[in-house]
């Protein structure tokens, strides 16, 4: 998330797109509900089913699986088309001035594709997707879409000044002054994304009703346009999980900036992540492409560090600083060896082949073929919650062993068992690791909103059960002694490598070590101690080194290690005198340096607030110096001061509660804030404003979060004022502004619809059916088609599209709820939801046991006909067809207390996992699996 | 009447049932029950609830090395005391008899589980580990005509970590990369 869970109360509109939070998120409603009450926010959810919260949202819609692109890229054009725009916003915060290389052509000149498509391939070549640049700065040339002051003083700089239209809205400069640009190249490309009539690509393509995707039109964009609204989307795996899932997020992510959504309390692009960790997994980089805080993982090409640096160091924005946060995890992770030589230390670190996919996918396609010969699983079961279960699970049969650690015996630790099998013919040797539960051990967790929270041990695990931490911690000691011992290839790299945590009595690592690791610390002089190692923390990130003194296993969460001046900061309100207590800022729940969480609550609940007086236009802050407040009046543009606010003000608390947990970076709690103010310094939204800056524009005087920007430069560059460069990431010379065009993406700087993989109707925008990037088919398709291969386009032996989803009693792939009888008896068996149109056709009753089939598995469950599903009338070779959606859940599997199935309590003899359907083919930035639409038959078994 | 945080969690505590209850308001049988509730003497810590990522807060209650009781803790701006149906269920988490309590073992070929000790497991693991690399290790390859350094183990794949701790997350990366890991997979790919 951009934002995080209560800033939900913040929001005046918002899209749930493709998730369902109601269901799979309920806490979060309340904060919807807060919104919709204090805000009278309106609720929309467009969705392929009628979901729980569609039934508490104000507008709802339907859309056939896999068309977001075509919905999203017409709510630009209506946006366009009604001039519905943040102008201010848009020319200063994005990239929508900025001149393209004409070279550069789109899919409304070629036909599906941009240019620079090699078919043989499958790729794209860059080189048109470029900006027109100054070939003496390297900067791109840009224009003025509405005019704007010109002065090169502040505060004149980027303040428009043009006319406005019957909306108050600024009215663009002619096509002719902005041709050229990338907003004129975006206009272009949506046009064809119709809204009105039958005919339109929303009608036809998405299957929506064009009078419903108005009103969510003129909802969504009609409000939150307006430079004090924010909408906010809410999207999960039902916009993710396709071969253009990337571009789909992409496409939102472009409305929210010609709507000036991001960057401000209540707006965002707002991911709801599935586990109560998988922000942090995510940010320690337990994935193949990167490493931890998103570093691009080192390949066969980048022969040496220098050579490694120059690829992965941009010439602009904040990742310049790439050669700090690499020097320092090199040496966190081998120690004294980085310290002495990081060129050596770099190349102990494991270099990827380039080009090679060794993603999720990619990796079971390797399995399958025999590559991979030993797997350990910490709580992953891809049996069932992996894509092509059948596939995953028969690439599991190729391994000479398994290692899988969980709570419980799941199905991937019992693949030699499952159904269809015999286990006498597969040779492989298992081992199962019994874990700790999250009340079994401490650590801290980051929530979707990038918050991290510590939990505290409650009690010992049951039985032999040990923490992943112990399990990790003795292995990898007993596989260094092995190497110590008996030598062996890339030995260096196991025997160097810095693992030196202190162990406890049970034999568990220090994690207030490793998580002094994480934070960063100045490596001691002479033989290494922690000790030593406590006294140098870093403040955070901005004072890591290149050279190897530092060493920091993870640079965002540089920061979460309390500073000993902050924790004197806090003793000092709390009373509390003598040593403070090292603890993590994660950590103040249940006690704090010795004072118990009740008595300590109050001061870690704080939040900043101000007041606004809403006749008045004018915003009130405390000034803690003089212990009067400041006054800022939107009406006079003027700043005062006065000894109280009127009683007329209402005091705003924004919700950041800075001091509970601890959210990266630095406690940012919502990122890219620059663009909660105008270029000028002034909130947008006076009534949930998180900065103001003073009339020079070089100090705040309102501060309700942490801020990613300095002043605004008074005279000089604009690549350095903060106004012009509100995107602080963004690795592009003389744009740090929000990307409306972007050259990073696989298949084009537009979002283009195509169809999914397995789609019953041809594309009726171009004659490219697929994503032209993506991998369509992987080896084990195309050595055997008949068993995990792909329905053709309309194939009439699966005439359905399906769709997985998630309901509230279960998680994932099952195991941590299947085995729990209060949620397995609310939620026992598997279930097949159709709508009443196909029940009828197909003469089937609610309770009947229907079989589903894909190309590549079957699965049964119990009909549920409902009238949250129905068929969608779409366009198909120029004339109309109905498309039955079918709909089934995804937790369940072969064993259990629940299976899913009749039986209880062990093995079943079906598989209920609804993943045996999914096809093996994933997005072409990700290699996320298209799990969302595919195409499927049903019968009636009884 | 002013409760302290003492006298609300005796008020609102035992278990799943009186939990839901408190949620709805006060109810004169559930201070009747005050007296009786068994996690009287319980000591208390926080946690965060395991499932979604919200990241709700809970009080898991101990009494006797047993967790007790578990429910949303007030004090949480994110969650202000809410769990959902699965939240108010880590109590089944932490009480379940059909958690594993034992290292299994699955012999190639075999038809069921034989339990191990962790001083069968670990170093078996580690020489399975030691094996397998050593097998699939490419410490160099030829790159445009030059011979470079790539010290990368094909044949180990790593995969989860999406319920682990942070802690847990970075020893697990550090784990798979130090041993020259380049298949390390997790559930946010799927």
């Amino acid at each position: 998330m951009t934002n995080h869970w209560i800033d939900l109360k913040n929001a005046d509109v918002f899209m749930i797109c493709g998730a369902n939070p109601a269901e799979n998120h309920p806490v979060s409603w309340k904060w919807l509900e807060k919104a919709r009450e204090e805000r009278g926010a309106k609720i929309i959810a467009v969705d392929p089913r009628f979901t729980r919260s569609a039934a508490r949202a104000d507008l709802f819609s339907f859309i056939r699986p896999g068309t977001d692109i075509a919905f999203f890229n017409a709510l630009i054009k209506y946006a366009i088309d009604k001039n519905y725009i943040n102008w201010e916003y848009v020319q200063n915060y994005t990239n929508a001035p900025l001149l393209l290389n004409p070279q550069f052509k789109g899919p409304v000149e070629l036909d599906g594709y941009f240019s620079g498509y090699d078919k043989e391939k499958g790729k794209y070549d860059t080189k048109t997707w470029t900006y027109q640049t100054n070939p003496a700065t390297g900067e791109p040339l840009r224009v003025q879409l509405i005019p704007i002051a010109e002065d090169p003083d502040f505060p004149g700089r980027g303040v428009p000044i043009g006319p406005v239209d019957s909306n108050g809205n600024y009215i663009p400069n002619p096509d002719e002054a902005i041709a050229g640009t990338v907003f004129a190249k975006l206009k272009e490309h949506v046009s064809r994304y119709t809204y009105e009539g039958e005919n339109s690509v929303v009608a036809k393509v998405c299957g929506m009703d064009p009078a419903k995707f108005k009103e969510i039109a003129e909802t969504y964009v009609g409000i939150t346009h307006k430079r004090d609204k924010s909408g906010n989307l809410m999207y999960a795996m039902g916009l993710t999980q396709f071969t253009f899932g990337t571009e789909k997020i992409r496409a939102f992510a472009m409305l929210q900036l010609l709507l000036g959504n991001t960057g401000l309390p209540g707006g965002g692009i707002n991911a709801l992540r599935g586990e109560s960790n998988v922000q942090g997994s995510t940010d320690f980089a337990l994935l193949s492409h990167i490493i931890p805080a998103y570093i691009s993982v080192p390949n066969n090409e980048d022969v040496d560090y220098e050579t490694y640096l120059a690829r992965v160091t941009p010439k602009a924005g904040y990742w310049v600083n790439t050669p700090k946060f690499m020097a320092s995890l090199l040496t966190a992770w081998w120690g004294e060896y980085a310290v002495r030589d990081l060129g050596a230390a770099y190349q102990l670190h494991p270099k990827v082949k380039k080009g090679k996919n060794y993603t999720h996918i990619g990796l079971f396609e390797d399995m399958y073929q025999g590559i991979i010969k030993g797997m350990i699983a910490w709580g992953q079961n891809p049996v069932v919650g992996g894509a092509c279960a059948n596939l995953e699970a028969a690439a599991l049969d190729k391994l000479e062993w398994l290692v899988a650690v969980d709570l419980w015996e799941t199905e991937t630790m019992n693949f030699w068992r499952r159904p269809g099998v015999e286990p006498k013919d597969i040779k492989t040797e298992v081992w199962v690791l019994p874990a700790a539960s999250s009340v079994e051990k401490s650590g801290s967790v980051t929530n979707s909103g990038r918050v991290a929270q510590y939990r505290w041990k409650a009690v010992e695990p049951p039985g032999d059960a040990k923490s992943d931490a112990w399990m990790m911690h003795q292995i990898m000691k007993a596989v260094k002694e092995l190497y110590k011992a008996e030598g062996g290839k890339g030995k260096e790299c196991v025997t160097e490598l810095f693992w030196a945590y202190e162990e406890d009595e049970h034999g568990d690592p220090d994690l207030n070590q490793v998580l002094l690791e994480i934070h960063g610390f100045k490596w001691p002089e002479g033989e290494f101690s922690w000790d030593k190692a406590f006294e140098s923390p870093v403040l955070n990130f901005t004072k890591l080194a290149d050279d190897g003194s530092t060493a920091c296993g993870n640079w965002l969460y540089s920061g979460e290690w309390a500073s000993d001046a902050d924790i004197a900061a806090a003793a000092k309100i709390l009373g509390i005198s003598g040593v403070p207590e090292k603890i993590p800022r994660s950590g103040q729940a249940l006690e704090w340096n010795g004072i118990p969480f009740d008595k300590a609550k109050w001061h870690f609940q704080k939040t900043p607030t101000y007041w606004w007086d809403e006749t008045g236009k004018t915003l009130y802050f405390k000034n803690e110096a003089t212990g009067k407040f400041g006054t800022y009046s939107y009406a006079t543009n003027t700043y005062g001061e006065v000894s109280e606010p009127p009683a007329s003000a209402k005091q705003v608390n924004v919700g950041t509660y800075p001091l509970w947990g601890w959210a990266w970076p630095v406690n940012r709690r919502i990122i890219y804030n620059r663009c909660s103010m105008d270029y000028s310094g002034k909130p947008f939204a006076p009534d949930k404003a998180l900065f103001l800056f003073d009339a020079q524009g070089q100090n705040l005087l309102m501060k309700n979060d942490v801020n990613d920007f300095f002043a605004i430069n008074k005279k000089g560059s604009l690549a350095s004022d903060s106004g012009a460069s509100p995107y602080i990431m963004n690795r592009e010379v003389g744009a740090q502004v929000g990307r409306l065009f972007s050259n990073s993406m696989a298949e084009g700087p537009f979002p283009e619809h195509y169809e999914p993989r397995e789609s019953p109707v041809k594309n009726m925008l171009s004659s490219v059916q697929n994503n032209p990037a993506a991998v369509l088919e992987w080896p084990s398709a195309k050595n055997e088609p008949d068993r995990w291969g792909f329905a053709e386009v309309g194939d009439p032996k699966y005439p359905y599209v399906c769709t997985t989803y998630r309901v509230t009693e279960h998680w994932q792939a099952g195991q941590m709820t299947r085995n729990n009888s209060w949620l397995g008896e609310a939620m026992p068996e598997n279930f097949v939801e159709i709508s009443k149109e196909l029940a009828d056709e197909l003469g089937i009753k609610s309770g009947d046991l229907v079989e589903v089939e894909s190309k590549r598995g079957k699965v049964q469950g119990v009909a549920v006909v409902t009238v949250r599903l129905k068929p969608l009338e779409i366009g198909d070779n120029g004339s109309t067809r109905k498309v039955h959606i079918v709909g089934l859940p995804w937790h369940f599997g072969f064993i259990g207390l629940f299976t899913g199935g009749p039986e209880r309590n062990g093995m079943s003899k079906k598989n209920y996992a609804a993943n045996q359907l999914t096809p093996h083919v994933g997005d072409a930035n990700t290699t996320i699996p298209e799990s969302k639409a595919f195409l499927v038959n049903l019968r009636k078994v009884k | 009447m002013e409760l302290s945080r003492r006298s609300f969690l005796k008020l609102s505590g035992a278990g799943i049932g009186v939990t839901a209850l408190a949620h709805l308001g006060f109810t004169a049988s559930a201070y009747a029950a005050g007296d009786e509730l068994r996690i009287r003497e319980a000591k208390e810590s926080t946690t965060v609830c395991p499932y979604c990522s919200i990241g709700c807060s809970a009080i898991v209650s101990v009494q006797d090395g047993k967790v007790v009781g578990i429910e949303g803790l007030p004090d949480s701006p994110i969650n202000r005391a809410s769990l959902c149906s699965k939240g108010q269920s880590i109590f089944q988490v932490a009480n379940n008899e059909r958690r594993l309590t034992k290292v299994l073992y699955r012999a190639p070929g075999a038809t069921e589980w034989e339990e191990k000790t962790w001083e069968e497991a670990i170093p078996r693991i580690a020489r399975l580990i030691k094996d397998t690399r050593d097998a699939t290790f490419v410490e160099t390859e030829e790159v445009g005509g030059k011979q470079v350094t790539v010290n990368r183990c094909e044949g180990i794949a790593q995969l989860g970590g999406a319920a682990l701790d942070n802690e847990e997350c970075y020893l697990a990366v550090k784990f798979a990369r130090g041993l020259g890991l380049v298949y390390i997979e997790h559930q946010a790919r799927i």
